[in-house]
């Protein structure tokens, strides 16, 4: 199958137009090449001080000393389940000298090892879904206003959490997670009404998907809304909660929804060609021998999966979906090759930043982190769009 | 890229799967299974300690009044946002039901955190099962269970004497209380609203309340019938027209004098009888101080009958009467 490659200037308004406005096509060059070292650089750099982050102070020599004992815990909680089948690994074994306990107390261990880790990975893992959930999207519907809770994942997300909250009988099958496995799992079902909505002999028009999910989502949240209406004890926590936040993340969650996230992405990487594809048309791609209701649905399952498990732990985060793929494809060039990949890291960068700022704001409050994303978002967005689009937004 | 991308998904899932089933079978919560201090929150959960807490972090303003009056104030490490009583808390802010700064509250090395009914039960949940630490949440609908949280507290803070000392004073005082109400037949009982706020609507506390058993001692009838506290129609107070109309401490008169309030009895009557409550920490927060707040309502209503009420069993540098007035 042809790639349409980056050069291609016809056809989608996402693909192959987008070139930084430099004088030198050398300056760009270098540009090109030193951007994924910078951005890789800043992910590490940046999740490693959102570490920091917070009323209480901990050095560097403490949190050292904690990440070696964190170490030798994980090490000898896996080689204790090998020995369990293989007799013959050894049961514990400390690969680095432990003895630094004593430069760091209980409380700092667990402000780093519970608190801080888990919410910094869960901007890692939330801020890349949404990216690439936001650029997969983009691109099917060729449209550069179009985000992930366009399809219905947000209201169906808010309906679980919602009902969880208000109808005891949702929220004891689940135990503890009962509020994200309905968020989860009411999200994908009214992604799957809209998919099944839009059918039309034997296709989905991405028109009548768009509008049939700005319509079921509008009828979704009023569901909501009679719902918060009817129950006051909800109105503060789902006000809260749909405000977006990184707070409550915890290991569990980590690892349940950094699976689903991780599987996605990937798949969705495996799925970049045909995505560019699509991005030139429906027919272009059908010319091209892509199976393209296929294409359409695979990659909305996928992205409803993952945006799904990411709100059902953190809320709604807006604008992340919308305006990391425009970044992404002004810095790396519009192919999903590269937009897919690269969205991950600006997407995580972002919100590692935004959740930073929401923290560090005040001195015992946290602000949630969905208010910071649309306030430094925006402005960044528009600087960007005018700046650095070199007229791709023009019509 | 394919086999590479099959590998990266198998080893993801593995580390997903293990990693959440080890976390999920590392056990919750650091409080003993059993213990001679027993304590029972208002969702049933029962709680073991082996001796008296001196680490507590309260993100219940009521629970700070109780413990600061019952002499336990020392133990508490953490407070919050709304805490009015005792004044010039000195303690840090961990925040509220609604936000919590998780550094600063497990920093504080709690042994408890004591919560609020309405705060999010995302909040129980992170402090329960995730930091460790037992989390009592205290939801009084009455004055018994509120004497009933009192009590938990002494048992909790062992200083079980004065939490006997307080709850007999609030036993007592409710009795002068309503017995100094003048009699009235139930049904020419003065009907009373109660405006809690007026942001995005009228709100109010309904039946099943504590303060619902306020107006029942000083022979008010609420006229909202529905359970807990909601926004009412308008309709609903045009129609029962009610007496008395009572504005929370931080409605504004304002309020009172545009539809449907200057519809009602309580504005038509001469001189009106509207009122703001003098201030809404004792109104509103189910501590002992409630008994401040019925002889407040008792004197206001009926000003021929001025209990006077037996002196409060413990000495505090800050009276339990501060920011009492009348």
């Amino acid at each position: 199958m042809q790639d349409p490659g980056e050069d291609s200037n016809t056809g989608s308004p996402l693909v192959g137009r987008f070139r930084l406005p430099l004088a030198h096509d050398t300056v760009r060059e270098i540009i090109r090449k030193v951007s994924p070292i910078a951005v890789t650089a800043t992910l590490i750099l940046l999740a490693l001080f959102s570490l920091f982050v917070g009323p209480v102070r901990i050095s560097w020599s403490s949190a050292w000393y904690i990440f070696i004992a964190q170490f030798n815990q994980i090490l000898n909680s896996a080689l204790t389940g090998i020995h369990h089948v293989i007799s013959q690994v050894p049961a514990g074994v400390s690969l680095f000298s432990n003895t630094g306990s004593r430069y760091y107390t209980m409380p700092e261990y667990d402000i780093i090892v519970q608190i801080q880790e888990p919410i910094v990975l869960a901007a890692v893992i939330v801020g890349a879904a949404l990216a690439v959930g936001g650029s997969t999207v983009q691109g099917i519907f060729r449209n550069p206003i179009t985000e992930p809770y366009i399809i219905g994942i947000s209201s169906g997300a808010a309906l679980g959490a919602t009902l969880t909250i208000a109808v005891p009988q949702f929220s004891s099958d689940f135990g503890a997670f009962s509020l994200q496995v309905n968020a989860f799992f009411f999200s994908l079902l009214v992604v799957y009404i809209t998919y099944f909505t839009s059918y039309r002999r034997g296709s989905v028009p991405v028109t009548y998907l768009l509008l049939t999910g700005v319509a079921i989502s509008i009828f979704v949240s009023s569901i909501v809304a009679f719902i918060i209406y009817t129950n006051t004890r909800l109105q503060s926590e789902v006000f809260f909660w749909l405000m977006g936040s990184l707070q409550q993340a915890g290991w569990a969650d980590i690892y349940l929804v950094g699976g689903i996230v991780g599987v996605c992405v990937i798949l969705t990487y495996m799925f970049s060609g045909e995505l560019d594809a699509l991005q030139m048309g429906e027919d272009y791609a059908s010319s091209l021998g892509v199976r393209v209701e296929f294409t359409k649905m695979a990659l909305l399952t996928l992205v409803a999966l993952s945006v799904s498990a990411c709100v059902s732990i953190a809320g709604l985060i807006g604008f992340v979906g919308l305006i990391i793929p425009h970044i992404s494809r002004m810095l790396f060039g519009g192919t999903s090759r590269k937009s897919i990949p690269w969205s991950v890291a600006l997407g995580a960068i972002f919100l590692l930043l935004a959740n930073d700022i929401a923290v560090g704001l005040y001195a015992e409050r946290v602000v949630p982190v969905g208010i910071i994303t649309g306030m430094i978002g925006v402005p960044f967005f528009l600087f960007i769009m005018y700046r650095l689009s070199g007229g791709a937004y023009h019509a | 890229m394919r086999s590479g991308a099959i590998v990266l998904i198998v080893a993801i899932l593995v580390v997903s799967g293990v990693g959440f089933y080890y976390v999920q079978s590392s056990g919750h919560g650091q409080e003993s299974s059993t213990g001679p201090i027993k304590v029972t929150d208002s969702l049933n959960r029962t709680f073991y300690f082996q001796s008296p807490v001196t680490r507590i972090v309260s993100i219940d303003p009521a629970a700070t009044a109780t413990l600061y009056a019952l002499g336990a104030y020392k133990d508490l490490v953490g407070g919050n946002e709304f805490d009015s009583y005792p004044p010039s808390e000195s303690i840090p802010n961990v925040g509220d039901s609604y936000s919590i700064n998780y550094q600063m509250l497990v920093n504080l090395t709690p042994q408890v955190v004591l919560v609020y009914g309405s705060t999010f039960s995302s909040v129980d949940q992170k402090i329960n099962n995730t930091l460790n630490i037992p989390v009592i949440v205290d939801n009084p609908n009455s004055i018994s269970q509120i004497m009933s949280f009192t009590s938990m507290l002494g048992n909790l803070t062992g200083t079980e004497h004065n939490a006997t000392l307080i709850n007999n004073w609030v036993r007592q005082s409710v009795t002068i209380l309503r017995d100094s109400v003048p009699s009235v037949n139930q049904s020419s009982e003065e009907s009373v609203f109660y405006y809690l706020s007026n942001y995005g609507g009228i709100w109010t506390m309904g039946q099943n309340t504590f303060i619902n058993q306020m107006f029942q001692i000083a022979k008010l009838r609420n006229i909202v019938s529905f359970s807990g506290s909601g926004t009412i129609n308008a309709e609903v107070i045009v129609n029962q027209s009610p007496d008395i109309l009572l504005l929370d401490q931080y409605v504004p008169v304002s309020a009172a004098n545009v539809a449907p309030f200057n519809e009602t009895a309580a504005y038509y009557s001469s001189p009106q009888r509207i009122y703001t409550i003098f201030n809404d920490s004792f109104f509103d927060e189910p501590d002992f101080r409630i008994v401040y707040s019925i002889y407040w309502l008792i004197s206001t209503m009926y000003p021929s009958s001025m209990p006077s009420l037996p002196q409060f069993p413990i000495k505090l540098a800050y009276p339990p009467t501060t920011g009492f007035s009348y």
